[in-house]
């Protein structure tokens, strides 16, 4: 692999291209079968009936948020380090669809939470983080977006994304570390899932559509900023 | 009665992510 030889964004240009194309086809695909598998396959939840199948996006696009800004971060650090164009794009690339999952992690957690809860919003430390988090996007979007020189926009919006990384491990660990209302982790590397095998896979085929739709998305806004740059 | 959580949340996200592809199809074809 021409690491190198790919770093310019030139050259990378048609290999985005076709990253994306390929990643598109994925996500529409595994989204169909995601449906597929959250609204007939998966039962209706003993406890929680129908409103529970929320979750199939719901905690997808959480997992998606939190990973797109540490990506976002490390993109913004290696264009910080190395000084390459690219990188610094990336990170550019990344930060709206990334917003979008925060936002939608939120939405969906609140449609949830009114029938489950009886409460739309609550300040408790996981809702909070996360709507820091998406605070931190749209301060990130906005910061490169108020400075004209683009290599002064992208080191302002580097260093506030790598700052904002600290919110991450706050978010995932927030549920532990504070009496939340919002439950612990129900998926975790090291422990048994606490769910129907059918739910479980209902959701890691949601978050799989949801990482091919991010890749797709933010190549075809990279391909738009490259081109603009030029 | 639930049935307008679920509805609000599955339509509103994929109304949001279709309209992030449209807005990005229309950004590429100014940008040609």
């Amino acid at each position: 692999m021409k690491w190198f030889w790919y770093a310019s964004p030139q050259t990378f240009l048609p290999l985005a291209g076709t990253i994306a194309r390929w990643c598109a086809l994925a996500a529409a695909l595994l989204t169909a079968a995601g449906l597929y598998i959250g609204f007939v396959v998966a039962p209706t939840d003993a406890q929680q009936g129908e409103v529970y199948r929320i979750i199939f996006i719901h905690v997808p696009a959480a997992w998606m948020s939190m990973f797109l800004y540490l990506v976002m971060a490390f993109w913004a650090a290696l264009g910080l380090a190395l000084n390459t164009r690219l990188s610094a794009m990336m990170a550019a690339a990344l930060a709206p669809t990334g917003a979008l999952f925060t936002f939608i992690a939120l939405w969906t957690g609140s449609l949830w939470g009114k029938p489950t809860w009886g409460t739309y919003w609550v300040w408790d430390a996981r809702l909070t983080s996360e709507l820091i988090l998406l605070f931190l996007y749209l301060g990130f979007i906005a910061l490169r977006a108020a400075i004209d020189d683009p290599r002064r926009a992208d080191r302002a919006a580097g260093v506030l994304a790598i700052v904002g990384v600290v919110n991450v491990p706050i978010i995932y660990y927030s549920v532990q570390w504070w009496n939340t209302l919002h439950q612990g982790a129900s998926v975790s590397f090291t422990r048994a899932p606490t769910m129907a095998a059918t739910m479980l896979a209902g959701m890691i085929v949601m978050a799989a559509a949801f990482w091919m739709y991010s890749i797709a998305v933010s190549l075809f806004r990279l391909r738009c900023m490259i081109r603009e740059s030029a | 009665m639930n049935d307008v959580y679920i509805w609000g949340s599955y339509l509103v996200t994929f109304a949001l992510l279709a309209a992030e592809v449209a807005l990005l199809a229309r950004r590429a074809r100014k940008g040609k």
